[in-house]
């Protein structure tokens, strides 16, 4: 569907390969090069210029200022860098211009091969609209609603009878839980409607509402995907990242409790067949919300390299970056469905420069102590040394820890006591927040949803109050 | 045959601003820093009098020539180049070269833009004085800027290595200082400047006219 406009026909791999992004990812990126025997060239800002990642690097560029609209988001920098460093490709990594297609035509203008979707993947999957559209065409269904705005009441009865109560009102103009209400029978619709309209109008001067289906207790589920520019796709299973504060995933695990063998099979191929349709190439990640009666419901394409990709790794056994840079020199697939084993269970934490007790606020400074556990069948992917000193300007990952074991119960107590035996000091983290999850009856039982956080600190606010 | 597009087509961007750093280790010197990623080519050379907005040479980036301008406040003379190569890679925040921001410190012996020839009865200088002359065609000023003094006056005695006007030519602000020994006196004297403030000046116009001091 897409024309690759890079050097159509390379089949060696890259000489060298820039990495435009910092940190932790970059390390990753770095580390998945060394093992393909590429050399690798990394950038950082004026505030980077002590961050460890530097050091396992064979080359490093400062691409500009401190804040990141001057260096990690500046196109311009990153491709001259990689010009004048002789790069062949570059990686975004994910975050800052990993989801540009301006910024991935720019680098196939100028001959890099641009470690990711084609642009217009890109482009299609950063139009909500034209994206349910095209998942939609090829048979993975978005959360039933109406396509465009409903008008007035009548209208919105008649779009509520045929989605089926309960039904959720929304502002078409934002978020942020204004101008939106849960509508559980017919009888309560006219006041939400008018009353939302209202909200709507006052939050975002525009009265114009949406409806969907209301899902409530919804988990949010993922499939990893990886696909080639020959048209094979295969998929390495799903990704279970329903514990988030406000739109963050906090904690992510694979597989989900909540998807059985037989599900991951057929959904799995189906939405591998889907993107392998729409011809989506190299490495990418679809989200789906699951209701309760267990249907998943597509929400988006996450047309990047994930944070949480190293789940999916812990218990495939396979390297997603790897394969990504393969697949950007344009060799096909090195392994077909039937290659895919998942076995045991993993699961991340991220740990952040936050205080969890105090609103996570972001907490940077300079961390004194750090020693990550040593254990089989821990991982630990950070850029962090001791000494380091965070900069402000940046997001406040320090690291992320990923846990396996034979079963989910085995990877919960792995996990767990890796936490417990991590030393960091200097800054707040939200090391004890994730203990508090684990240890939770609810998240070990496996059944929890996306209200499990807002939950949680609902019931602690109690407890310090009362 | 179909020519490269590249070599036909030069973008020029706009013009940015170079970065400035004290040096560490010159008292009185500052280094101009690149203020991106790309390939730095023409700097000045050694010896070059440089002003606010002067140009100091090209960045190009992503095949887009960049003009770099000296920042506002500051000049001087550059006094060495960090670039050995011409088109080489810099990064954000590398050295490009040392300036003096007194001009004087820059006169090194690399540095000879005056001509040193006496001159004679047919230039109409009295006996027992000298004429210092324009080194090049240009534009020759007195002062570095609008707002600030005049580099010398009339009646004012100079010692070897003073600058007493610029001559700017193509934007490049180049000094004329007082070269002393050994073809003058180590101090002299200014008697007559020949030449207004901001006018076009020929190669070998006789612009002050001096005597020993």
């Amino acid at each position: 569907m897409w024309a690759r406009l890079d050097a159509p026909g390379r089949v060696t791999m890259f000489r060298s390969v820039l990495i435009a992004n910092r940190g932790e990812i970059a390390l990753r990126v770095i580390r998945a090069c060394k093992e393909l025997d590429i050399r690798t060239v990394a950038v950082h800002s004026e505030a980077d210029r002590t961050s460890p990642h530097l050091e396992y690097a064979d080359e490093t560029v400062c691409i500009g200022g401190s804040r990141s609209a001057e260096s990690y988001l500046n196109m311009e920098a990153l491709i001259q860098a990689a010009l004048q460093s002789d790069c062949q490709a570059l990686h975004p990594g994910y975050g800052f211009l990993a989801e540009n297609s301006l910024f991935s035509s720019l680098c196939a203008q100028s001959k890099i091969t641009f470690i990711g979707p084609p642009p217009g993947a890109v482009r299609l999957f950063g139009d909500k609209v034209r994206a349910r559209e095209t998942m939609r065409s090829v048979g993975l269904d978005p959360i039933p609603g109406t396509d465009g705005t409903v008008d007035n009441l009548k209208e919105a009865s008649a779009a509520a009878e045929e989605i089926g109560y309960p039904v959720l009102l929304k502002a078409s103009a934002g978020g942020g839980g204004k101008g939106m209400r849960i509508v559980n029978a017919g009888g309560d619709l006219e006041g939400a409607f008018n009353e939302a309209s209202l909200e709507a109008e006052k939050a975002f001067a525009n009265p114009a509402l949406c409806m969907e289906k209301y899902i409530s207790r919804g988990r949010h589920i993922e499939f990893q995907i990886l696909a080639d520019v020959f048209g094979n796709a295969v998929h390495l299973g799903e990704r279970e990242c329903s514990i988030q504060r406000s739109h963050q995933k906090l904690v992510e695990e694979s597989p989900s409790p909540a998807v059985d063998e037989d599900t991951r099979k057929a959904f799995g191929e189906k939405v591998s067949r889907a993107v392998a349709a729409i011809g989506y190439v190299n490495a990418g990640t679809v989200e789906f919300l699951r209701d309760e009666a267990g249907n998943l419901y597509f929400m988006e394409m996450n047309a990047r390299l994930q944070v949480e990709h190293p789940v999916t790794e812990m218990v495939t056994d396979f390297d997603i970056v790897k394969e990504q840079l393969r697949i950007a020199a344009n060799c096909p697939l090195s392994i077909t469905q039937d290659d895919v084993k998942m076995s045991g269970h993993a699961i991340e934490v991220r740990i952040n420069a936050e205080d969890p007790d105090n609103g996570f606020k972001p907490d940077p400074g300079t961390i004194t102590e750090f020693e990550p556990p040593c254990m089989d069948s821990v991982r630990v992917d950070t850029h962090i040394k001791p000494g380091y000193t965070i900069p402000p300007f940046y997001d406040s990952l320090l690291c992320k820890l990923i846990g396996r074991g034979e079963d989910r119960a085995g990877a919960i107590s792995t996990v767990k006591q890796a936490l417990e035996g991590f030393n960091i000091k200097g800054v707040k983290t939200t090391i004890p927040i994730h203990i508090e999850i684990l240890s939770s009856e609810e998240f070990r039982k496996g059944d929890y949803n996306t209200s499990f956080i807002p939950d949680l600190f609902r019931a602690k606010g109690r407890e310090q109050n009362g | 045959m179909q020519p490269k597009n590249t070599d036909m087509v030069r973008l020029i961007g706009e013009a940015r601003t170079c970065g400035v750093r004290e040096s560490e280790t010159l008292k009185g010197h500052f280094e101009l820093l690149a203020p991106g990623v790309g390939f730095f080519d023409m700097p000045p050379a050694v010896g070059t009098f440089l002003m606010p907005g002067s140009f100091v040479g090209y960045l190009t980036v992503i095949r887009k020539y960049f003009h770099l301008m000296m920042p506002e406040a500051h000049h001087g003379v550059v006094t060495h180049l960090h670039i050995e190569n011409r088109k080489q890679r810099v990064e954000y925040g590398q050295p490009l070269f040392t300036v003096s921001s007194e001009a004087e410190a820059g006169l090194t012996t690399e540095f000879k833009m005056m001509e040193t020839e006496t001159g004679t009865k047919d230039d109409g200088i009295p006996e027992g004085m000298f004429g210092l002359k324009s080194p090049t065609d240009g534009i020759f000023y007195r002062r570095a800027n609008p707002q600030s003094p005049s580099y010398v006056e009339e009646g004012a005695i100079v010692t070897q290595g003073a600058t007493l006007a610029l001559v700017e030519v193509m934007k490049c602000f180049n000094p004329i200082l007082y070269p002393g020994e050994p073809e003058f006196p180590p101090k002299a004297r200014v008697v007559r400047i020949t030449i207004e403030d901001s006018t076009e000046v020929k190669h070998g116009l006789v612009l002050f006219i001096m005597e020993p001091a």
